[in-house]
């Protein structure tokens, strides 16, 4: 995969692109935002990691300039810029996620697995289907080995998105981002409770587990 | 310096233009009520002379020009002859009768200056007109026009003389009033910019303009006040509740560094990202506190069904509190919906549940009870817990205050300030009471945030 990445820190680019490229991925770097945007424009990536502070062209007018050129790249935020809208403004101006510096690399990189295999956009599936694990969307139903399973409304959500994020990893705040759209950190089990009561439910009454915990990183979904 | 001599340049200036202005529209008066009174007056006179004529033609034409002849004697030698003008000449203008000496002849209006028999010399309105081959001429003095001239322009110059003074005296009062409540407006602002950020401009009970403009000020020096008590407050904050844990992790770290591998209690890197994801987070919630106090985001408010997010969050809660072995109860009366930001709300109510799931033991009852009262939309959350004495429940909103019995609990001691900013925000107002036993938390909105 070959990803672009603008980011005027030379330590956190380094840093990410050490990481990035530790992985197998071929990583363009960018100091500012005029450059930036000529690389966006010029150049075809899978994925485009941007700061939102930048010399020459901020960040956000980069992701609207891409987007108005028709370009879909999938764009991830990595910012400082953290404030209560800030958010909202980043994912509105056509960005994908938006991540908060300081952060963990395996978040980022959980995040950035997350789009580089984003389905297309529309999606027209119905039916989530992992091992014999099979979800529909439509009836809001849930079997394993053809076994029904009853989960309740945040349990199903849960479910649907690891299903949705199979093989790959999920991390605790991405979870709580799409399952519960809370954009902090909860100072209770929530997602442990859940990831729990949900094991319960698909994993102990079958032999084999569906639901790995990935230390220090979050939670894979795979047979 | 400067300014006094401008208010005073500017008092002076007011106080002259608004005078000149008052004996220009005096005069004015005075010019219309003139005119007005002369046009009267002589219209009178015209009547009066009218009416002569048509009396003196009426005798002509029933009783000859012998009868006429007479009457006009009469009127001639009356007492009407000082103020009166009669006179009848023939056809040539030779003078068969009258009071005054010959008028050539002529028809109609005229004014003019003339001695009369009896010696007086005066101005006349007087009317010529023709009866039968003869000239008729009636008249009246213009005296009495003249005389009410010039009464009316003596009592108007007395007049002017004491209302002129009265009025600039009123006007350099009224400026200076105004200048002075100006001035106290500047003096008092001056004594903001010096630093003294409660001052308030001052205000009268008029609620005139000045004291409305005196309202915008005072609203904007408050939101300032605001904006700079909470950027104090979190300067201070991160000045004095970040600086032990980074101290403290400094000390660590260093004794690593001294004692390498072997050294014992010192820090491992995993515990180190720990300490200082704790003071990220603490750090983010100083800010977002001071973000939501400056109220600059209300603009983002939308309309958020209160009752479903209470089903939503009881959803997520309950098995968090099952697990704790505590019990989560929910009590949605009515279709709760309000103006306000969706996503602090649902922090806000995270707060209060989490706070009732950690700061009570196993066995509590928690409830959640959202409704609309008629003072506004309610939100309560009340547990079986150990409760907070009466004498703390102010304290516990301060940033950073942590209860003894909390210490053992993770925690920043943000959560119930963030509640308290959350609310006001919305205009909405926390209270701690007793749930006999325990504590009840009740966020009470007013009517206004209501969504219809």
């Amino acid at each position: 995969m070959k990803f672009l990445l603008i980011e005027d820190d030379s330590e956190v680019a380094g840093y990410v692109m050490k990481g990035l490229e530790d992985k197998g991925h071929d990583v363009d770097s960018a100091a500012d935002g005029l450059q930036g945007l000529h690389l966006c424009m010029s150049e075809k990536y899978d994925l485009i990691i941007a700061d939102r502070r930048l010399p020459g062209m901020d960040g956000l007018s980069i992701v609207k300039a891409v987007r108005a050129a028709d370009i879909r790249t999938p764009i991830l935020f990595l910012t400082t810029v953290s404030g209560l809208e800030d958010r909202v403004e980043g994912l509105n101006a056509g960005a994908d996620d938006y991540l908060v510096k300081p952060f963990a690399f395996t978040e980022l990189l959980a995040r950035v697995n997350a789009l580089l295999r984003r389905p297309p956009l529309f999606d027209a599936q119905t039916v989530l289907l992992v091992a014999d694990l099979e979800m529909n969307l439509i009836q809001r139903r849930v079997t394993r080995g053809g076994q029904v399973i009853d989960l309740l409304p945040r349990e199903f959500e849960l479910l649907q998105y690891l299903m949705k994020n199979a093989d790959r990893v999920v991390t605790r705040t991405m979870l709580l981002e799409h399952v519960w759209d809370f954009h902090f950190d909860p100072k209770t089990s929530v997602v442990e409770t859940h990831i729990s009561r949900l094991r319960a439910k698909i994993d102990r009454p079958f032999d084999q587990p569906l639901i790995h915990t990935v230390p220090r990183s979050g939670y894979s979904l795979h047979a | 310096m400067r300014r006094i001599e401008f208010r005073r340049s500017s008092t002076s200036r007011t106080a002259a233009l608004y005078s000149g202005l008052f004996v220009v529209s005096s005069l004015l008066t005075l010019a219309i009520l003139l005119f007005s009174a002369t046009r009267d007056l002589k219209a009178q006179i015209h009547e009066a002379i009218q009416q002569d004529i048509r009396e003196l033609t009426n005798i002509y034409d029933k009783e000859g020009e012998t009868a006429l002849v007479d009457d006009i004697k009469g009127l001639s030698s009356s007492v009407e002859a000082t103020r009166s003008l009669y006179l009848l000449e023939e056809a040539d203008g030779r003078v068969i009768i009258g009071n005054v000496p010959r008028i050539e002849p002529f028809d109609g209006w005229t004014e003019t200056r003339l001695t009369l028999a009896s010696s007086e010399t005066s101005h006349f309105f007087i009317y010529g007109t023709r009866i039968g081959e003869l000239w008729l001429f009636v008249g009246r003095r213009a005296h009495s026009v003249w005389e009410i001239q010039k009464l009316i322009l003596r009592s108007v110059a007395w007049a002017l003389c004491i209302t002129i003074p009265i009025a600039f005296f009123g006007v350099v009062t009224l400026a200076k009033q105004a200048s002075r409540r100006v001035d106290a407006i500047a003096i008092a602002m001056d004594a903001y910019l010096q630093g003294n950020l409660s001052q308030r401009v001052p205000q009268t009970s008029r609620g005139d303009e000045i004291d409305r403009l005196a309202d915008n000020i005072n609203n904007v020096l408050r939101q300032i006040e605001k904006l700079i008590d909470g950027m104090k407050q979190v300067t201070s904050d991160v000045a004095h509740d970040l600086r032990t844990p980074l101290s403290r992790l400094r000390q660590r770290l260093e004794s690593a560094k001294e004692g390498g591998d072997k050294a014992q209690g010192s820090v491992k890197p995993s515990e180190a990202i720990e300490e200082i994801d704790g003071i990220l987070a603490t750090f983010d919630a100083l800010l977002q506190i001071a973000e939501i106090d400056s109220g600059a985001k209300s603009t983002t408010f939308g309309e958020v069904d209160l009752s479903q997010l209470g089903q939503f969050l009881f959803d997520t809660y309950s098995s968090v509190a099952d697990d704790n072995g505590q019990n989560l109860e929910l009590d949605v009366v009515g279709n709760v919906v309000l103006r306000g930001s969706r996503r602090l709300l649902v922090q806000l109510l995270v707060n209060l549940i989490e706070n009732a799931i950690r700061h009570s033991p196993t066995g509590t009852s928690i409830k959640l009870a959202i409704c609309n009262r008629p003072a506004g939309p309610a939100i309560a959350v009340s547990d079986t817990g150990p409760g907070i004495p009466p004498e703390d429940r102010e304290r516990v909103f301060e940033r950073f205050y942590r209860r003894d019995s909390s210490r053992s609990t993770p925690g920043n001691g943000l959560g119930l300030a963030l509640v308290r900013s959350i609310a006001e925000l919305h205009g909405a107002t926390v209270t701690l009471s007793d749930n006999a036993p325990g504590l009840i938390v009740t966020v009470d909105f007013p009517s206004t945030a209501a969504a219809r």
